[in-house]
């Protein structure tokens, strides 16, 4: 039989004693209980009863399972059911807007020409996001039947933007917290090191989603940045036809 | 214990608000200008001024090209700028009536190359109407109008459950005022668009589901007469019905030989259609396809043959289905040869002897969490009424089906099973037992019941069973039937040290918080 203080006592000691342990747990747990390359399972539980039942006539594989099923709706369809259902996610990608890359390149002697936008992702998943950015054609930037080169899509990134007399490239770089290793550098070279520096690092778009950024934890409700920077650079002994370029960008936030 | 701070990390978010989203994706353009340019385009042509009414002007021009891109026009009247824009039309309104205004455009490209500008045009708004113009047309689709010639020509209202589309066209160009509510006050909302078009779509929202609602229209005509276009109702989308069936009443299950001889009462909802009944040789069916089909139809009794041959035992659930196809949480029953009819393990009843044994305690080895079912948290709801099961007097009107509800944070959360037994007040050897089961808003665990139709005394008991289909916590019950119910709400004084036991604990927590931060904010100043 509990008594009145000995309830008080224990209730305050488990408050802070709990409280703390829940929270690191969450800091830790991130992101899932069992993934492979593809699929990430969320949670998970222990079920128990049913099985597999025989006789001549029939086979039966029944079940005790939980009956607190859930959600399963609408024309996307959004399947949630059993106890520890996955939790729902809230995801926002803002901040985006149209960039009109400057100064203009003028016909005779080429030169660079730069611009930016910034994504801002926030998620409570607890598992985080990724970021992708990908092209509406290939090459990207296009102007009626003329276009401008995408800039190399190697693995690796250059670590600066380099155009050659007779090169008309158009790239991008990305920056921010959650960018992937693919675009930190060492300095000297991207996807290598842990730098993560503005300006540096630059590949060319793609008609496939490309990640550029990624977490694997919650970052609500502040939210992460990651800057786009973009460049077209004309060389000078180039013979681009005169006209206004435009280069269809899509970028998506995927919680994970 | 991984598997519990799951649970636990799992239930923190989902106690949130945050709502179910899958990508989000934003499309924009890179612009870059490269080379010079110095071409201007070409003049915007043809060009046209109408008016359309006697606060209205539309213009209207033709495309203008360019050796790199147009990107837009610019819009002037009276030589001032009006508009910036990337179409080819504009309607200029709030002029003022019985005035002329002169207009020109000038096209212009992404090197700031500006075309010559077009030919300037100017035209007058219409003249105020005459004083006699009020509301006087009533024209319907069809008709002709009587002093105003603004006439529809086509009326279409499409509601949905939550709103409805209005599309309406009208010989004339018109702006308009729709007004509409459930009454002929109509102070649900107004829509009012101010241009004048002949083609109009606009949206009623949100409105109720289900609800009749009347409207009227009024359209304004080039003079800015008032003519009353359309009124009229129409009814919004019923949502629906979602909600399950009541059980049937008095079910059971007797052996005889190796057949099982099950009975039951049919409920007496209007949609009912039909009965399913399920067994399964394991445990109680605890949906529709939880076992091998004994029967679907509107019978009150059916023999199961053979089911005995195969296995000693033979459990029941029989659901009822309604028109829109809802099912009830089923009623069970359990069947087994005369020497092993007892009731299973954990006190499950065979739907004829129920168990009486109270058990007040968790049973040590379960697998339930601590989590306590307590008896004010099984609540009776009837015509509105809620009662629980920790009030001294249960008094459930005999004539009305009712409702055993659970509310879900009241269960722990790893439950599986809660089932209720209600003794028949006419045969106190009797009883019926149903399975709760979670409701469509996921709020709680729920069985409908349907009304004995007589007087008398009962008993309800409600059960959690686990995995191993042992009972863990039993809750009992008396409870009245009577003609005519006259139940008082129950009273704070009824409630047991248990019930407030909780409420205790909590609020000291909070008390001992709030004074926490009390003293960390005055150490702090």
């Amino acid at each position: 039989m509990y008594t009145w203080s000995s309830t008080f006592l224990i209730s305050v000691v488990s408050a802070f004693v709990l409280t703390p342990v829940v929270f690191v747990y969450i800091g830790i747990a991130g992101a899932q209980v069992m993934e492979s390359a593809n699929y990430g399972i969320q949670s998970d539980s222990i079920n128990f009863g049913g099985g597999l039942s025989d006789s001549a006539g029939f086979s039966l594989q029944s079940s005790a399972g939980e009956i607190a099923t859930g959600e399963s709706t609408s024309a996307s369809y959004v399947l949630r059911a059993g106890y520890q259902q996955m939790q729902q996610v809230f995801i926002s990608l803002t901040g985006l807007a149209a960039v009109t890359l400057s100064p203009n390149i003028p016909g005779v002697s080429g030169g660079v020409a730069n611009g930016s936008t910034t994504a801002t992702v926030v998620t409570d998943s607890p598992s985080g996001y990724s970021l992708t950015i990908e092209s509406q054609s290939a090459p990207a930037m296009v102007s009626g039947a003329n276009s401008l080169a995408d800039y190399n899509t190697n693995t690796n990134p250059d670590y600066e933007f380099a155009i050659g007399v007779t090169d008309a490239h158009f790239g991008f770089s990305p920056f921010g917290d959650d960018i992937i290793d693919r675009f930190k550098n060492n300095g000297t070279s991207c996807g290598v090191g842990s730098t993560i520096s503005n300006l540096n690092c630059w590949t060319g778009a793609s008609t496939t989603a490309t990640v550029i950024a990624e977490s694997t934890s919650s970052n609500h409700p502040t939210g992460t940045d990651t800057v786009i920077n973009f460049r077209v650079g004309v060389g000078g002994s180039v013979i681009q036809a005169t006209g206004v370029y435009v280069a269809t960008t899509t970028v998506t936030a995927l919680p994970l | 214990m991984r598997v519990l701070l799951s649970l636990f990390f799992a239930l923190v978010f989902m106690g949130g608000t945050a709502q179910l989203c899958f990508a989000q994706t934003d499309s924009f353009n890179v612009r870059f200008l490269y080379g010079s340019d110095s071409e201007a385009p070409t003049i915007p042509a043809p060009f046209s001024v109408t008016p359309i009414a006697s606060t209205q002007i539309d213009i209207v021009w033709g495309t203008s090209t360019d050796n790199t891109a147009v990107v837009g026009y610019q819009l002037f009247r009276d030589s001032l700028q009006i508009a910036t824009t990337t179409l080819v039309s504009f309607s200029d309104t709030g002029l003022t009536a019985s005035t002329t205004y002169a207009y020109n455009v000038i096209a212009f490209d992404a090197f700031g190359n500006f075309s010559t500008s077009s030919v300037t045009l100017a035209t007058t708004t219409f003249a105020l109407p005459p004083p006699l113009a009020v509301a006087t047309s009533t024209a319907r689709v069809g008709e002709s109008a009587t002093i105003a010639q603004l006439l529809l020509t086509s009326f279409e209202i499409t509601p949905s459950t939550n709103g409805a589309k209005l599309r309406f066209s009208t010989n004339l160009p018109t702006r308009f005022i729709l007004r509409y509510g459930k009454s002929s006050v109509y102070d649900d909302g107004t829509i009012e668009s101010p241009i004048y078009k002949s083609t109009h779509t606009t949206s009623l929202f949100p409105l109720e589901a289900g609800t009749a609602y009347v409207y009227e229209l009024y359209g304004f005509d080039r003079f800015g007469n008032q003519v009353l276009l359309a009124d009229g109702d129409f009814t919004t989308i019923a949502l629906p019905d979602t909600t399950a069936p009541a059980n049937v009443a008095n079910f059971s299950a007797t052996p005889i030989g190796t057949d099982v001889f099950l009975r039951w009462n049919n409920p007496t909802d209007d949609d009912f259609v039909y009965v399913r009944i399920v067994r399964n040789h394991l445990f109680y069916p605890l949906n529709e396809s939880d076992g091998f089909l004994v029967y679907e139809g509107l019978a009150n009794s059916v023999t199961d043959q053979g089911s005995l041959n195969s296995y000693d035992e033979q459990y029941y659930t029989i659901f009822t289905y309604d028109s829109s196809g809802n099912v009830s949480s089923g009623a069970i029953a359990y069947a087994a040869p005369p020497s092993e009819s007892a009731s299973p393990d954990g006190g499950v009843t065979t739907g004829t002897t129920p168990d009486q044994v109270i058990e007040d305690d968790i049973d040590g080895q379960s697998t339930i969490d601590m989590t306590v079912l307590y008896a004010s948290s099984v609540q009776l709801l009837q015509d509105g009424i809620r009662q629980s099961l920790s009030d001294q007097l249960v008094t459930l009107d005999s004539r009305l089906p009712y409702e055993l509800f659970i509310p879900i944070e009241a269960v722990p959360e790893n439950l599986k099973t809660i089932i209720a037994t209600v003794v028949n007040p006419s045969n106190q050897r009797s009883a019926t037992t149903y399975l709760l089961k979670i409701n469509s808003k996921q709020t709680g665990y729920s069985a409908l019941i349907s009304a004995p139709m007589v007087v008398g005394s009962s008993r309800v008991t409600i059960e959690m069973i686990d995995y191993s289909r042992g009972t863990v916590r039993r809750i009992e019950q008396s409870i009245t039937f009577v003609a005519s119910r006259e139940a008082a709400p129950p009273l704070l004084s009824t409630l047991s040290k248990q019930d407030i036991f909780p409420w205790i604990i909590q609020g000291s927590v909070i008390l001992f918080l709030l004074f926490l931060l009390y003293v960390i904010f005055a150490v702090r100043r």
